[in-house]
């Protein structure tokens, strides 16, 4: 028979097994972050080891306004991507450190932790490998990433929230988990498409619902790749912008050479204050967009065979653009929690 | 009966700490596992100029690349020594050897094996979970952050494209060959520098290896460095493929 000091032994042996192997344990000081999702919108994916808690989200925002990520402590994420622009940028190209010019478009952030790959090429497939990239880009903030590390490591408020956060002195894990958290809980689903899609039918002008017929007409085929409640399918695509590329895109990465010029299908969501459009931004509005897609665009050999000459009349294109502009969702361009 | 109830928490105590290390102790007798590069018999020092085999002036600056599941063979099967060993000319003397060190149990070995770079499982790795120390971590420089994966060699310098040039070597013509991604992940062709060899228990032993750079430069693939004086991988696909080719091929014995 067992008696109960054998017991309270094995039950302590376990708890210390369990203990000195579990990764991500929560902190007293800290708790499970409310992760509210719109509605109609899915589950979202969060890695086991990194879910979301209060500190984690609150310290890779810190770290996102941070210009001291870059190497001349001039640039941070947010100087690429400003909350009033759904966490886009306004130019076509950024300025890095010192003026410095990249290749393409500073992408809107939101709903990343929907998407299978990051970047316009795919080549990163969590949103936690994606902070080492633009750290340690010549042309963004151009800092060798443990030299960044160790600078930001010099902050007592961050080694503080590291501990509390993740359990370990700040380090390379920390940061790219907590701006991976940050970034997790970026999430917008409030625009006036979404109240009418759940039950408000005069959230949309009538010319919106037009241009939503058309918008998801197989005779435009938009939502063809523009798809889902996020409005992208992921998938790479060339919408015949040019007929010859000097980025390569998709094959940057692949090297396949069916891969040429094709760039991932971006979301529609808050497109009206993404400006200006496509990988490198090229266009400055989305009439002229619209225009581009109404031409049918250029003879490029990997072009998407729905890309096709539309033929939209004045009304059509009007309709299109109102629908558009009813994907904005102003609550999240205002919302604090991802303001610093 | 009392030590009893003692035993059974310690005893999970054990399983606790044996359940969270990472490799058992294999022995201990020390195998070191060099590899010395070279251009012909010369032993090569980071940032000085040789002649190649066809007389073309050449200087290396870096040279670092991953070996992974590097094997023992003997009669009674094959054990795994390291899973992962990142050789770099950096962390050595000039004209030293780069080694890797590792307890091995004592016996006979038919031979030795292993793969240049990272196996798809490895190559998946995120760098920043990894102390500075760990090959895998951002720390070597080998992670593409853009293209996520490891580079798996890294051979950088300067050449000559005419050969029998003065010194010093053209300091326009630089070169740098950055191999990585999953296709390219290949066993290293050792052909009859894998021989038999004794680990006497206490001895320490050294397998020695050169990797010769004009077998880089002048193995099966033909690499015409006119041509292809750079590669990110897939910013120039068939000149990694071919560097690649050369590259695990490119060991042979040391001349004791």
């Amino acid at each position: 028979m067992i008696n109960g000091k054998l017991l309270i032994g094995f039950g302590l042996g376990l708890m210390l097994l369990a203990s000195s192997c579990k990764p991500d344990e929560v902190d007293p000081l800290d708790g499970p972050y409310n992760l509210v999702l719109p509605a109609g919108f899915p589950s979202m994916n969060i890695p086991a080891d990194n879910e979301l808690t209060v500190k984690r989200v609150e310290l890779g925002k810190m770290l996102f306004y941070d210009k001291a990520l870059s190497r001349d402590s001039s640039v941070s994420c947010a100087s690429c991507h400003l909350q009033s622009n759904a966490f886009s940028d306004i130019v076509s190209i950024s300025d890095g450190i010192e003026g410095r010019k990249g290749m393409r478009n500073s992408p809107a952030l939101f709903n990343l932790g929907y998407h299978p790959y990051f970047f316009y090429d795919g080549g990163v497939p969590t949103l936690e490998l994606q902070v080492l990239a633009p750290v340690q880009d010549v042309n963004e903030m151009d800092h060798d990433f443990l030299q960044a590390v160790e600078r930001l490591a010099e902050n007592p408020k961050y080694q503080e929230m590291g501990q509390i956060a993740y359990g370990r002195s700040f380090d390379a894990f920390v940061l790219t988990r907590a701006i991976g958290a940050f970034e997790r809980t970026m999430v917008s689903g409030n625009s006036a498409f979404d109240k009418y899609t759940n039950g408000n039918s005069s959230a949309l002008n009538e010319s919106a619902k037009r241009g939503l017929d058309l918008f998801n007409s197989e005779r435009l085929s938009c939502s063809g790749c523009h798809s889902g409640f996020n409005f992208t399918d992921y998938t790479f695509k060339n919408n015949g912008l040019y007929i010859q590329y000097p980025d390569s895109g998709r094959m940057r990465v692949t090297a396949l050479p069916d891969d040429r010029d094709k760039f991932k299908v971006p979301s529609l969501r808050n497109i009206a204050l993404t400006a200006p459009y496509m990988h490198d931004g090229s266009f400055a509005s989305l009439p002229e967009v619209i225009e581009h897609y109404n031409s049918g665009g250029a003879a490029n050999p990997h072009k998407d065979e729905r890309i096709q000459p539309l033929l939209l009349t004045s009304q059509e294109k009007s309709d299109l653009l109102e629908f558009l502009y009813s994907l904005t969702d102003n609550e999240f361009i205002t919302n604090p929690e991802f303001t610093p | 009966m009392k030590y009893l109830r003692l035993l059974i928490p310690a005893l999970l105590l054990v399983v606790m700490v044996s359940s969270c290390e990472k490799d058992p102790e294999l022995g201990a007798t020390t195998f070191t596992l060099s590899v010395q590069p070279t251009v012909g018999n010369s032993n090569v020092v980071l940032g000085q100029e040789y002649l190649d085999q066809e007389s073309y002036r050449i200087k290396p600056t870096t040279l670092r690349f991953y070996a992974s599941h590097i094997t023992l063979s003997s009669a009674s099967g094959d054990i795994e020594i390291k899973d992962i060993a990142l050789f770099d000319m950096e962390d050595v003397e000039a004209g030293k050897p780069m080694t890797m060190e590792v307890e091995v149990p004592a016996g006979d070995y038919t031979g030795i094996s292993f793969w240049v770079g990272l196996d798809s499982a490895q190559n998946a790795s995120n760098p920043a979970d990894f102390d500075n120390d760990n090959p895998l971590s951002l720390a070597p420089g080998t992670f593409w952050t853009w293209n996520t994966g490891y580079r798996f060699v890294m051979l950088e310098g300067y050449f000559d494209t005419i050969q029998n040039t003065p010194s010093p070597v053209s300091s326009t013509r630089f070169f740098n060959y950055h191999t990585g991604t999953n296709p390219l992940y290949a066993k290293a062709e050792l052909g009859s520098a894998s021989i038999a060899f004794t680990v006497t228990e206490g001895a320490n032993y050294t397998y020695s290896l050169d990797l010769d750079l004009n077998n880089v430069f002048y193995g099966p693939a033909n690499i015409d460095r006119k041509l292809g004086a750079s590669t990110h991988t897939t910013s120039n696909y068939p000149l990694a493929e071919k560097f690649t080719q050369n590259f695990v091929s490119a060991f042979k014995l040391s001349a004791p």
